[in-house]
């Protein structure tokens, strides 16, 4: 009788570690799905392939979920997860990669037309950009990491990512803003 | 803070501000032109880059997790079903093998048994009821036969030692009953060479295929009886 009550007490406690997982997942899905979403776009070019990382990425964080004790590393540690697997498919499926169009991931927002075309020429500059100069900017501007936390994502020396932050914005605003007026001169 | 590196702080971090950057913009209308166009250019930065993201993209991830959880769960299971039916599998084995062949059974702790339960036959008058060809009729069909006697056979009879069929001999010895069980050797049979329980002592020897069990009194001498017998004692 008394087994029987210790029995169903660690039955219920077991039931109830489940479910107290199963809700740490989901509010973990809900909050960062959309930041890592995007993260993993800007490092495949391709909104297909990107979903699909994110599913293998969010399915790999379930697993090892009880290896995540700091919430607030939850980021960092999704990210960490996502350059693996995307490594992964590289080593997987590297006959399939192909001459990616830049363009894919650029779709029209609700924005005036200005804007709009503003936007657009900005990512697909951003989508120009080398990889190695990109991944550093998105932690940077998406997820407001700071350099050494880039640093050790990447596992790349803190001053490296700095040049490297310093020439995706030089590359970016060269690109965007006005040619310069020397221009005429050379035409002259 | 000098021109490169006002320069290289826009263009790496360009969100944080400290007082040597403050000093910079109140001192230069044009420092300050340049922050702000910094700041513009971060707003729209991050702008492009927060690609829209389709709403049952969520749902989707958990759909996906729920289906994965189910198939382990079921993996599971077959797994668990699996080890039950194994163990159960050795178990039955295991079971079995034990009862069919008993490893290493006792002779001696039997043999003491065998005495204290039939112990009336130590009682009977110590005289010669059994002959020696008697006996070595008996004696015959375990392939042994005794060629003297060294002292008078009360009883003689087969008797299943530990499913072994053996003999059951009672001889009337100078210094009292002493009983003697020829046992064919078997393997897996033990026979020590001493043992004794609070009533009876008895010693054990191996001799060609059989084995030897002496049973008597704690006070009875039994090692001169056994050289003198296993002596007299042969194959046909």
């Amino acid at each position: 009788m008394l087994s029987r009550l210790r029995n169903k007490t660690t039955s219920t406690t077991v039931t109830s570690d489940r479910m107290n997982k199963q809700r740490r997942y989901e509010a973990l899905v809900r909050a960062l799905h959309g930041d890592l979403y995007r993260y993993a776009c800007w490092l495949v070019h391709d909104p297909v392939v990107a979903e699909d990382l994110l599913q293998e990425t969010f399915l790999r964080a379930w697993k090892a979920l009880d290896s995540l004790n700091d919430e607030h590393a939850a980021k960092a540690w999704l990210i960490t997860i996502l350059r693996r697997e995307n490594a992964r498919r590289f080593e997987r499926k590297q006959f399939e990669l192909s001459e990616l169009d830049h363009d894919t991931t650029i779709d029209a927002h609700n924005l005036g037309p200005a804007q709009q075309t503003e936007q657009h020429l900005l990512r697909q500059k951003i989508a120009q950009l080398s990889p190695e100069y990109r991944e550093p900017l998105v932690l940077q501007v998406l997820y407001g990491f700071n350099g050494e936390e880039i640093a050790a994502l990447l596992k790349l020396n803190r001053n490296t990512v700095m040049t490297r932050l310093f020439r995706a914005r030089k590359q970016l605003r060269d690109a965007v803003t006005e040619p310069p007026k020397s221009w005429e001169q050379h035409n002259g | 803070m000098d021109e490169l590196e006002f320069r290289r702080r826009l263009l790496t971090d360009p969100h944080i501000t400290d007082p040597a950057l403050q000093q910079a913009l109140a001192l230069s209308a044009l420092k300050t032109e340049q922050y702000q166009q910094a700041q513009q250019f971060e707003q729209r930065l991050s702008q492009a880059l927060a690609l829209p993201v389709a709403p049952d993209i969520a749902d989707k991830i958990l759909l996906r997790q729920q289906l994965a959880k189910q198939q382990q769960r079921k993996r599971q299971n077959r797994w668990q079903l699996a080890s039950a039916a194994s163990i159960a599998f050795v178990f039955g084995i295991g079971l079995a093998t034990l009862s069919v062949s008993p490893q290493s059974v006792d002779l001696g702790q039997h043999a003491l048994a065998h005495v204290q339960h039939e112990a009336s036959l130590l009682l009977r008058p110590p005289t010669q009821s059994v002959s020696l060809a008697g006996l070595n009729q008996k004696l015959a069909t375990l392939g042994a036969q005794l060629n003297q006697t060294p002292a008078d056979i009360v009883y003689a009879n087969f008797c299943t030692f530990n499913g072994v069929r053996s003999l059951h001999i009672v001889f009337a010895s100078p210094e009292g009953a002493i009983t003697l069980f020829v046992i064919p050797a078997q393997s897996g049979h033990n026979l020590p060479q001493q043992f004794a329980n609070e009533r009876y002592q008895g010693i054990g020897h191996q001799q060609q295929h059989w084995q030897l069990a002496f049973v008597g009194t704690p006070q009875q001498q039994l090692r001169p009886f056994m050289q003198q017998l296993s002596q007299q004692l042969s194959a046909i």
